[in-house]
């Protein structure tokens, strides 16, 4: 036996003697009652307890009271800490049962309920799992004053309220069972749960408040507890637990907040919700709500900013954002931004040699490159009204050609955007013989126009009407665009009138029908207007698949789409709709719809499902659609194992496999042997780059596929086979029109994930790494739509991470990977200025300097960073987390287009749909008279503060600044000091301030 | 009275607001006969921003139109704002009509060399001999069908070493220069969008048999040592074109040989000559010059002729002639037995753009050179301060964008543009050229460089951990713009900065410099 072993057993000895002498320990513990240990005062404190208890088991009636009040006393009295159970309570435990027996016996109401009350108190530290015991004693009990026994006993109680509550739903809904199993009422625990919630409120416990609420479904009544010091700790909360909630809760919450809000007075917060909650009435009783002039002005600067459509004859002229234009000539002015610039000030290609050279060196200007100018310098000098390119040298526009010109003069409206002046800058334009340049200035009178409406006349409508019929195909689409530009958001009566037979008529071409609609989708975004509706559904049902497969016809869906905007559950009908009908297109406007509907809810369940789109089927199906298979038949079970492997795989961030790699698998093993086998005979060169791709596929299924999978494939493989060859032919049948969906339908649930995801911050995150996967594993058309769901989650929010990812796909292989990911980088940085990814582009404007295609988009991105010289925002919420559906719709009518590259370099003019989205993310603040006033203001970084006790500072790293500044995203502002009172609660964009009459100077 | 019987009211046009008065009764038709008068818009382009304003007609009454005191927008645009056609269409690029295309643009740029398998060292290499102009010059400029000279030089050959082996391994050579030379003709052409170089291959490989290895795996080509190519192609070159082809690359040395233990035992030898330096990296090395004076300090162990005895020598290289194109090795592959392969030193070995070897110079020679290396410098400084004193002016010009000069040349077009001032540099570099020849020493010889400074013109690097694996990559400096570099990787071009040439010193796995080509200064 060596050393070590003998030293091990006389430990193991000593663990053993060790262990002996704790169980001795215990025993002795046992044999000698715990009375050893207590100290005097407990032992008499014990002593009094068990002679009470011993009175109630006793039949002397006329002790009762005495020894229950005392009994309370003493469990009132007794003070404890976190984690020790209080003394009373301790020694009590032996006699629970008895006393729970005690109670049955007795009769006298009033002493039952008493002992009811301590029941309830003890049942919550002794009572089963499960039997809610201390809510059953509560209801017996008739004691009012629940508070006397503490916040932990109140809380328990909330707890136990919200699960017996729930299951009563449950019984109820089951119908056999007509005996409830509870010998107390819903109503019983609906009065309880009022007498808790004040007591929550009280003791900063809102969330305790609201969430016990919502366990039981009567969140509505929660205004009549909140008094002025709570109500705005609950309705923060109750905001802020909005994304999460799941649909009608999260309505009935924002209407809840909505109420609070407006009995507080606090009338900018109320209309912000009345906004989300999308309800004309609503607004309308905020407005009501005040007679100040003052007040009415701030909140229609509220409401202009999101380009509604309400009217109030006092301020209409703020609402039309009439004066939207001179706010932001007053922020240029007061920023000393008004010199105007040129494309080549952001160029900077003196910097870089190469393209320098590259044109200059032939002596011809580029026509192309011209046209990218004219983008850039209307995106840089946009909403200036003055510029050093076009305005003064009417021969500009000739030195772009074709459909060049149409762009290049609609730039003029660009820079007189929100100003009626540009109208005369445009007039000239209209009587030049070329067409095209015609409908430039259509195009941009609507841009100049663009959500000003100041009531009794609407000048492009005037102007406009006329053309939308013009034999000219591009005269009329672009006075229709330029409509629909003017009136994105305006709900307008007259356009509907206008353009809805063009929507109806299906003897149009697609292009003019998909233009449109997509004007009125953008007048009536979020409207679910039901002519419009059926008037683009009944037009696609007519339409031939022939016609449908061009890209307009996405159009076409996403009008449908637009229309349907942040609608929530509204968009049922309509689905079932789209589903009845049998068309290869149903399936992507079905995805398009529905994404648009819950755009910015943050759904993780839609999330999921369109996750589930985009993981590859096993194999093509003939008819019906894809969902209802999976659930239908049970043959497939195996396929159904596989793809939910798959699903769980993408969500777990492991491997997603390639749609076409799964279906053409052997296909393309097939391929590449017979490559190599042909290649061979050629020459050893070829043979082997094929020998490589042959290699790279193999390497990357085992990757993707995994183990499992793969003796999977092997076992089904005969099986597949025949399958995959059945489902072959049937495409080559087909043809086009199903694949175009198909693709579509990849296209819109890769954007569909951002729109959703974009309201809410986790979400957004978790996209993003799904984004990844995405580029990694999707086919041709997710990895074109992959960078742009990318920058749509995070438009003018530069993240570093992002925007260096989409560098990186900017030089991928595939050139539309890579236009979209350029464009993509513009978006992330629109109105930013943002320095390092200026250098991003300017590196790769010189890398493709040789590529005119990728070069144009270069520009645009280059153009939209600098967006309006760093002043204006894409954004698509404010600080109040309003969704600017306009915005939105605007963003995705572009994206939606770039998702074909080449689509959108040829109908560039398309791109000018961004314009009605963009908004000045500028502070300014005005007096009472509506005259400016230079105010201190701190702007820094937002901090959530929801849930926090006492009053933290909502905003954190803040410079002090003074009126007007710029408000980029994530920041937040507060004004520096009392001197002034703001009447909007959130100081962000036009507000309106009153002189403090308490103030006093330090 | 009035205010019954006439109708006041405001035009707005072009920022401007009329203040106007119309009898009741007129009609739309009076109005825009005044506003004609006023605002010179023809009445058939005036548009009046009011309810129905497309759909008035001339007899529409006033008071239909218009209140009393409103304000009025109108719209159009007097016969002079009108917009007139410029007279010469604008060219575009697009239009393909003219002889200028895209080709063109493309041709300032140097073309790539198609990547066949593992033949990246093959690219880099021939990229950078391309980049020497002497050597391209050359190649180019052989012509194989004189066959009689072949001949003579077979028949030389075989005099020397009568084997028929050797005549056809000649064969080969030829063959190989052949294709050499085709290659180089492509790039200079830029026909294609880059060279395929699959027969230049074929030749190299039945030549030096040692590049056509194969891998056993994969069945393909292995990666080679872009220097041994380096080296074999200078030898063919050699064995074709005759000696005088690397005139401009010798460098000659004295090698002084001491015995360590005997100070007596001192041998000079003259007659050494070497194509490149090498840079021998140890664990001290940081800068390429450190490394280059290790290289030429070497110890040797043999038996002393004097003694007789095993001795330690010193031996010491001195260099008595600097060629025009000084080509540097960085000894960074090494036969490490370990892995069985040619393994290599990452380490850190700065390079400087501009370097100056006289310290690695016989001391006389040295004296010499360092007087005319001085006389090049102020020359160049002389230079440096024209070209600062232009950019400044060209700035200025540009703060101020003066009117009439813009007038001047608006006259021309950008080609002619363009043309002029490239006329104007070319001018400018002639004149400097001129200057520094006449610094240059009357007794050069062949192939000498005037000083001992050199400019640094391309670099061949290799990014990985040893020789028969990773990626070969060459970085050759622009020939006009020495801030400008090309990187070649394969059939990719692409521009980059000077800072990134500085960063291929080494010290990773990334790209790190394997060999590096001087041309001498002002030549």
């Amino acid at each position: 036996m060596t050393d070590t072993s003998k030293k091990e057993e006389t430990v193991s000895v000593k663990a053993q003697d060790l262990k002996q002498d704790e169980e001795n320990n215990k025993l002795v513990k046992k044999e000698q009652p715990q009375e050893e240990e207590l100290s005097e005062e407990d032992l008499k404190l014990k002593d009094d307890l068990e002679l009470l208890v011993s009175r109630l088991l006793e039949n002397d009636t006329s002790l009762y009271e005495p020894s229950l009040r005392q009994l309370k006393e003493s469990i009132q009295n007794s003070t404890t800490t976190m984690t020790a159970v209080p003394k009373p309570l301790k020694f009590l435990r032996p006699f629970y049962a008895e006393l729970a027996k005690v109670y049955d016996k007795w009769s006298d109401k009033k002493l039952k309920s008493q002992l009811a009350d301590i029941l309830s108190i003890l049942s919550m530290v002794y009572a089963e799992n499960g039997k809610h015991d201390s809510l059953r004693f509560r209801v017996l009990s008739q004691e009012s004053n629940i508070e006397g026994w503490g916040h932990e006993y109140v809380r328990h109680l909330a707890l136990e309220i919200g699960d017996v509550f729930n299951s009563m739903l449950e019984e109820e809904a089951d119908e056999a069972n007509i005996k409830s199993s509870f010998d107390y009422t819903k109503n019983d625990l609906l009065n309880l749960a009022f007498e808790i919630v004040p007591y929550f409120l009280k003791h900063n416990g809102e969330a305790d408040a609201v969430d016990l609420l919502l366990e039981i479904e009567s969140i509505d009544v929660l205004s009549q507890f909140v008094d002025e010091n709570t109500f705005e700790r609950v309705c923060k909360y109750m905001v802020s637990c909005v994304p999460l909630l799941p649909p009608p809760d999260d309505v009935s919450f924002l209407q809840t907040a909505y109420s609070i809000y407006l009995t507080e007075n606090q009338l900018t917060e109320a209309l912000s919700l009345a906004i989300r909650l999308g309800d004309e009435s609503l607004i309308s009783s905020v407005f009501d709500a005040t007679t100040e002039p003052a007040m009415q002005k701030q909140l229609a600067y509220i409401l202009s900013e999101q380009r509604s459509p309400f009217e109030r004859e006092e301020v209409k002229d703020i609402i039309g954002n009439v004066k939207l234009s001179e706010n932001f000539q007053y922020l240029t002015k007061e920023l000393n931004l008004q010199t105007p610039k040129v494309p080549e000030d952001i160029y900077k290609s003196y910097l870089d040699n190469s393209s320098n050279n590259a044109f200059s060196a032939t002596g011809l200007d580029s026509a192309q490159q011209n046209l990218a100018a004219s983008f850039v310098n209307g995106y840089l000098n946009l909403g200036y009204c003055s510029d050093k390119l076009i305005l003064k040298d009417d021969n500009w526009v000739y030195k772009t050609k074709g459909d060049g010109m149409i762009s290049t003069v609609a730039s003029v409206g660009a820079i007189y955007q929100w100003n009626v002046d540009g109208l005369q800058q445009l007039d000239k334009y209209l009587y030049v013989e070329e067409p095209e340049i015609k409908a430039g200035a259509l195009l941009g009178v609507g841009l100049a126009a663009c959500g000003v409406h100041d009531g009794d006349v609407e000048p492009a409508m005037l102007l406009l009407e006329d053309y939308i019929t013009n034999a000219n195909p591009k005269i009329s689409t672009s006075a229709i665009l330029g409509l629909c530009i003017a009136f994105a958001g305006s709900r307008n009566d007259e356009l509907l009138g206008l353009l809805l037979p063009f929507v109806e008529d299906t003897s149009l071409p697609l292009k003019n029908t998909a233009v449109a609609a997509l004007a009125l989708s953008h007048a009536f975004v979020g409207t679910c207007n039901g002519d419009i509706t059926s008037a683009i559904l009944d037009n696609l049902l007519e339409r031939s698949e022939f016609e449908l497969n061009t890209e307009w016809s996405r159009f076409l869906s996403l009008s449908l789409g637009l229309l349907y905007l942040g609608m929530g559950d509204a968009v049922e009908d309509v689905l079932e709709t789209i589903a009845a009908i049998e068309h290869p297109i149903t399936s992507s406007i079905e995805v398009l719809v529905k994404v648009c509907a819950f755009a910015g809810t943050g759904d993780v369940l839609l999330l999921q499902d369109l996750l589930h789109r985009l993981t590859p089927k096993p194999e093509k199906k003939d008819d019906e659609s894809e969902e209802e298979e999976e659930e239908e038949e049970e043959e497939e079970e195996e396929e159904e194992h596989a793809l939910e492997d798959g699903l769980s795989a993408f969500a777990e961030g492991e491997a997603v496999v390639d749609i076409q790699q799964e279906n053409n698998n052997e296909d393309t093993n097939d391929n590449a042997n017979a490559n190599a086998e042909t290649a061979a005979t050629n020459n050893n060169s070829s043979a082997e780059t094929a020998i490589t791709d042959n290699n790279d596929n193999d390497g990357d299924e085992m990757e993707v596929d995994g183990e499992e999978n793969k003796k999977e494939d092997e076992t089904t493989e005969p099986k597949d086979k025949e399958e995959q060859e059945d489902g072959e032919g049937d495409v080559d049948k087909e043809t086009g029109p199903k694949a175009v969906s198909m693709e579509d339908e990849l296209i819109f649930s890769v954007l569909g994930i951002a729109l959703i995801a974009m309201g809410e911050d986790i979400g957004k995150a978790m996209s993003l790494r799904h984004f990844g996967h995405l580029m990694h594993y999707g086919n041709d058309a997710i990895r074109r739509a992959v960078p742009l769901a990318m920058g749509l989650i995070s438009v003018s929010n530069p993240q570093i991470n992002v925007f260096e990812t989409l560098s990186r796909y900017s030089h991928d292989a595939d050139m539309d990977v890579a236009m979209t990911s350029i464009f993509a980088m513009g978006l992330c940085g629109a109105g930013t200025n943002n320095a390092r990814l200026a250098q991003l582009l300017r590196q790769l404007a010189s890398y493709y300097s040789k590529d005119q295609d990728s070069l144009f988009i270069t520009r645009l991105a280059q153009g939209l960073v600098h967006l309006g010289k760093g002043t204006l925002t894409l954004d698509v919420f404010n600080d109040a987390h309003v969704m600017n559906k306009v915005t939105v719709a605007s963003l995705l009518t572009v994206l939606v287009g770039l998702s074909s590259p080449n689509f959108m370099l040829k109908n560039h003019y398309l791109l000018y749909l961004l314009n009605s989205g963009i908004r000045p993310k500028y502070i300014i603040a005005l007096s009472e008279d509506g005259e400016p006033l230079k105010v201190n203001v701190r702007v820094g970084e937002a901090v959530d503060t929801v849930g926090q006790a006492g009053k933290p500072k909502t905003i954190t790293g803040w410079i002090t600044q003074s009126t007007p500044v710029l408000l980029n995203y994530g920041e937040r502002a507060e004004l520096e000091n009392n001197e002034y009172i703001s009447y909007a609660s959130r100081i962000e964009g036009v507000i309106i301030l009153k002189k403090n009459p308490d103030y006093k100077e330090e | 009275m009035s205010e019954s019987t006439t109708l006041q009211f405001k035009i707005k046009h072009a920022g401007k607001f009329y203040d106007l008065k119309l009898s009741n009764g007129s009609c739309f038709q009076d109005l825009t006969a005044e506003v004609e008068t006023l605002t010179k818009v023809p009445s058939s382009r005036q548009k009046y921003m009011v309810k129905n304003g497309g759909k008035l007609t001339k007899d529409t009454p006033i008071l239909d139109i218009i209140k009393p005191n409103q304000t009025i927008m109108l719209l159009g645009t007097p016969d002079e704002n009108l917009i007139h056609k410029p007279i010469k269409r604008a060219k575009f690029i697009e239009d393909g009509s003219s002889n200028i295309t895209f080709s063109d643009i493309e041709n300032k740029q140097p073309i790539g060399i198609k990547n066949l398998g593992n033949t990246c060292y093959v690219n880099s290499t021939l990229q950078a001999l391309y980049q020497i102009e002497p050597l391209r010059d050359a190649v180019l400029n052989y012509d194989p069908s004189p066959l009689s000279q072949q001949q003579q030089q077979q028949q030389q050959q075989q005099q020397q070493q009568p084997s028929s082996t050797n005549n056809s391994e000649l064969q080969q050579q030829i063959i190989l220069v052949r294709e050499l030379k085709r290659t180089f003709q492509n790039m200079k052409e830029k026909k294609l969008e880059n060279v395929w170089p699959a027969t230049l291959l074929i030749a190299l490989r039945k030549c030096y048999p040692q590049f056509s290895e194969m891998d056993q795996q994969s069945g393909t080509y292995k990666q080679q040592d872009a220097e041994e190519l380096f080296t074999q192609l200078f030898h063919t070159l050699k064995l074709v074109l005759g000696d005088e082809i690397l005139r401009d690359f010798e460098i000659e040395f004295q090698t002084t040989i001491t015995d360590k233990n005997n100070s007596q035992d001192v041998m000079i030898k003259n007659d050494e000559q070497d194509l490149k330096l090498q840079c021998h990296i140890n664990s001290q090395t940081n800068f390429l010059k450190s490394g280059l004076a290790n290289s030429l300090h070497e110890t040797l162990e043999k038996k002393s002729s004097i003694t007789g005895l095993d001795s330690t020598f010193q031996v010491e290289k001195k260099i008595t002639k600097l060629p025009k194109y000084l080509t540097i090795q960085y000894v960074r592959f090494f036969w490490k037995k370990s892995t069985g392969k040619k393994s290599k030193i990452l380490r850190k070995v700065s390079f400087p753009f501009q370097l100056d070897v006289s310290d690695l110079l016989e001391s006389s020679y040295s004296q010499a050179k360092i007087k005319i290396r001085d006389n090049l410098r102020k020359i160049d400084s002389e230079r440096l301060d024209e070209e600062r004193e232009l950019k400044r002016k060209a700035q200025k010009n540009q703060d101020l964008p003066d009117t009439n000069k813009e007038d001047e040349d608006a006259d021309l077009t950008p080609s002619e543009k363009e043309e002029l001032k490239k006329a104007i540099e070319r001018s400018r570099k002639d004149k400097w050229i001129n200057k520094f020849h006449s610094a240059f020493p009357d007794n050069l010889r062949k192939g000498e460089n005037p000083s001992c400074l050199y400019d640094l013109i391309g670099v061949i690097t290799h990014q990985g951990a040893n020789s028969e694996s990773g990626h070969y990559q060459s970085f050759i400096r622009d020939v006009n713009d020495t801030e400008k570099w090309y990187k070649f990787n394969d059939d990719k071009v692409s521009v980059v900065s000077k800072e990134k040439i500085e960063s291929l010193a080494g010290g990773g796995e990334s790209d790190s410099a394997l060999i590096l080509i001087y041309k001498g200064f002002a030549l």
